[in-house]
């Protein structure tokens, strides 16, 4: 009689609230898709509201990701390899907003980037450029939430790639840009596509911020989240097939990258 | 050839000793604070072993050379002064100890890496790395990436990278650590033509860092020993191995080492003792022999090789020497861990030689 090679049964103590949890997960999803008006779907979308907000959404979400990259990417080096005081306190400010109530967020852009604000009045005097309430503002706002899960992916990423490297590639006559662009970057590549992917889901699902920095302007600043808040409250199943829209957005975005994120090799390199 | 100094532990004042290899080999004067304080003095196209137990300080000295890690003193190498210039331009060469190759870049990729950097065209940079990489044996694996080689491949991809460079100064991190000791010795023997190529066409001057003994015999025309952040002996192999001053080094070699104040009070210039296993006679009481040298300790280990039993004893004055009896005395004597025993030796028996504090 062999024995079989058993660790045991998995306790009841973590099953229960593994189910529990997953079930707090999976049952609103379903719920959404189940309770959506299938039948109606065609004509609740149709509105040119819906394809304002969608396109606004799909836009600003990009442009945050582009601006995560360009700023972001550097502020990450700069935490994960640069010696100097106050760093510290700076990487804890950055991740600041990750934790703030993104109404709150709202009314700190306001304070700084609004018509009096402390760079917002200087700004509109200089060069009549006013941010409150422009797409401009949106991406503003979407770039303040969403910067923190950027940087913090990335700089995890480039701590993880070694100063080891950084070391081998100066001996070899590597200046800092060069070994920062032939040998960390490529070898952070999985966790900048990781961060961006924060940072693009974080920037699709922004309401807070946007609504009370930007406004709700179908046309220039009503998001998808900002429409489907209005909508919800004329017709519950206007705001279920926006929310379905938004949700296969997501899924399809998440499922296109997928392969490229459990292979972090791949596109590195040649 | 050589003229390496002996360490005193004062890193001001930067003896001169002699103009002619400093001007084209390796001169180092260098303190990393808390770490290491060493001072280096070879000839062009020495190559240098630096050996001791973990925490001597060897990676740090190696750090303080490449210039990766902060350093007091001065460095002048192949006539130049690197003491001031960035790691770029130091023209170091570096393998770390797992090889260090950039997993995304491709066997040959990872050697035109430094060319490339240095703004070699792409087309010349391939064609030197590739010819780098036949060089060393693994011309074959120049698409792989660093995934797909194996230990002893990786190690000469990096070797490969190092040298493309040209460098004035070759450090190689424990060259064969992690590696089949039959791959260790492939490796290691075909070093000892790349190093003395490089020695000959450039000067360059290659320190290793190793725990392998036969690294430095086979490898190295000077061996430094490092312990506690100080260097304790330098010289040709044969003589360091021959007369260890270290306990390091003698465990290494396989020889006891002892040191011995010559004042009473433990005070002034000391003698360094060495004597092999085999003169040292155990007994179970004080012996009543002639022998000066006599010890009283505790057995801490007792391993059968052969028709030879070992014993390692540490002694009541905190040294660890070790004692080779025949089967039968060990069983005479009752040998066994925990047991207190007398060791002597006999002063003929013994290398003696003077050491500074």
């Amino acid at each position: 009689m062999t024995a079989p090679v058993r660790l045991g049964r998995p306790p009841v103590v973590l099953l229960v609230p593994a189910v529990l949890a997953s079930a707090l997960v999976v049952v609103p999803l379903v719920a959404l898709v189940a309770s959506a008006p299938w039948s109606t779907m065609g004509e609740r979308l149709a509105s040119s509201a819906v394809a304002q907000a969608l396109a606004l959404s799909i836009g600003t979400s990009l442009v945050t990701v582009v601006a995560c990259l360009l700023l972001g990417t550097p502020l990450a080096w700069v935490l994960a390899r640069v010696q100097a005081p106050g760093l510290a306190v700076l990487r804890a400010l950055v991740t600041v907003p990750l934790v703030l109530p993104p109404v709150v967020a709202g009314v700190a852009l306001a304070s700084a980037f609004g018509r009096t604000g402390l760079v917002g009045e200087p700004l509109r005097e200089l060069t009549g450029i006013t941010l409150p309430y422009t797409t401009a503002g949106v991406v503003v706002a979407h770039v303040f939430c969403s910067l923190p899960f950027y940087v913090l992916s990335v700089e995890a990423a480039l701590r993880a790639a070694g100063e080891q490297h950084d070391a081998v590639a100066a001996t070899l006559g590597a200046s800092r840009w060069y070994a920062f662009r032939r040998v960390l970057l490529p070898l952070a590549l999985p966790g900048i596509v990781a961060g961006s992917v924060l940072a693009w889901a974080r920037s699709l699902g922004e309401f807070g911020a946007t609504i009370t920095f930007a406004g709700n302007f179908p046309g220039t600043t009503q998001t998808m989240p900002s429409l489907i808040y209005v909508a919800l409250q004329a017709d519950a199943d206007d705001a279920k097939a926006l929310a379905l829209v938004l949700l296969a957005v997501s899924v399809a975005v998440l499922a296109g990258l997928r392969h490229r994120w459990l292979d972090p090799l791949r596109g590195g390199g040649r | 050839m050589t003229a390496p100094t002996d360490d005193t532990g004062g890193t001001g004042g930067s003896t001169s000793t002699s103009a002619d290899t400093s001007a084209a080999g390796l001169a180092a004067d260098l303190t990393v604070p808390g770490r290491v304080t060493a001072r280096l003095d070879v000839a062009a196209g020495s190559v240098v072993a630096v050996v001791g137990p973990n925490g001597a300080g060897k990676s740090s000295l190696l750090g303080a050379l490449a210039g990766t890690v902060p350093a007091d003193g001065t460095l002048r190498v192949a006539g130049r002064d690197l003491t001031r210039l960035t790691v770029p331009e130091r023209r170091v060469g570096l393998v770390p100890q797992d090889a260090g190759l950039f997993g995304h870049l491709s066997a040959l990729e990872n050697v035109a890496f430094g060319p490339r950097a240095r703004g070699v065209p792409r087309r010349r940079a391939r064609a030197e790395a590739a010819d780098w990489l036949a060089r060393l044996g693994v011309g074959h694996l120049a698409d792989r990436r660093p995934a797909q080689l194996s230990g002893g491949q990786a190690r000469r991809v990096a070797v490969a990278r190092a040298l493309v460079t040209a460098p004035d100064l070759l450090l190689l991190d424990e060259p064969f650590a992690g590696l089949d000791v039959t791959v260790a010795a492939a490796l290691r023997g075909e070093l000892v033509s790349h190093l003395a190529r490089a020695a000959a066409e450039r000067g360059t001057v290659t320190l290793l860092v190793t725990h392998d003994p036969v690294d430095a015999l086979t490898l190295a025309d000077t061996v430094v020993v490092l312990e506690a952040g100080r260097v304790v002996q330098t010289g040709e192999p044969h003589a360091v191995a021959a007369a260890p001053t270290s306990e390091h080094v003698g465990r290494l070699v396989g020889l006891n080492v002892v040191h011995r104040p010559s004042a009473a009070d433990g005070t002034g210039e000391g003698e360094v003792l060495t004597f092999p296993p085999s003169a040292v006679v155990l007994d179970p009481e004080e012996p009543r022999s002639s022998a000066r040298l006599r010890w009283r300790g505790t057995v801490r280990g007792v391993t059968r090789t052969g028709g030879v039993v070992r014993v390692l004893v540490e002694t009541t004055d905190g040294a660890s020497l070790l004692a080779d009896v025949t089967p039968t005395s060990a069983e005479r004597l009752l040998v066994s861990a925990g047991s207190e025993i007398w060791l002597s030796v006999k002063e003929t028996a013994v290398t003696a030689a003077t050491m500074r504090p």
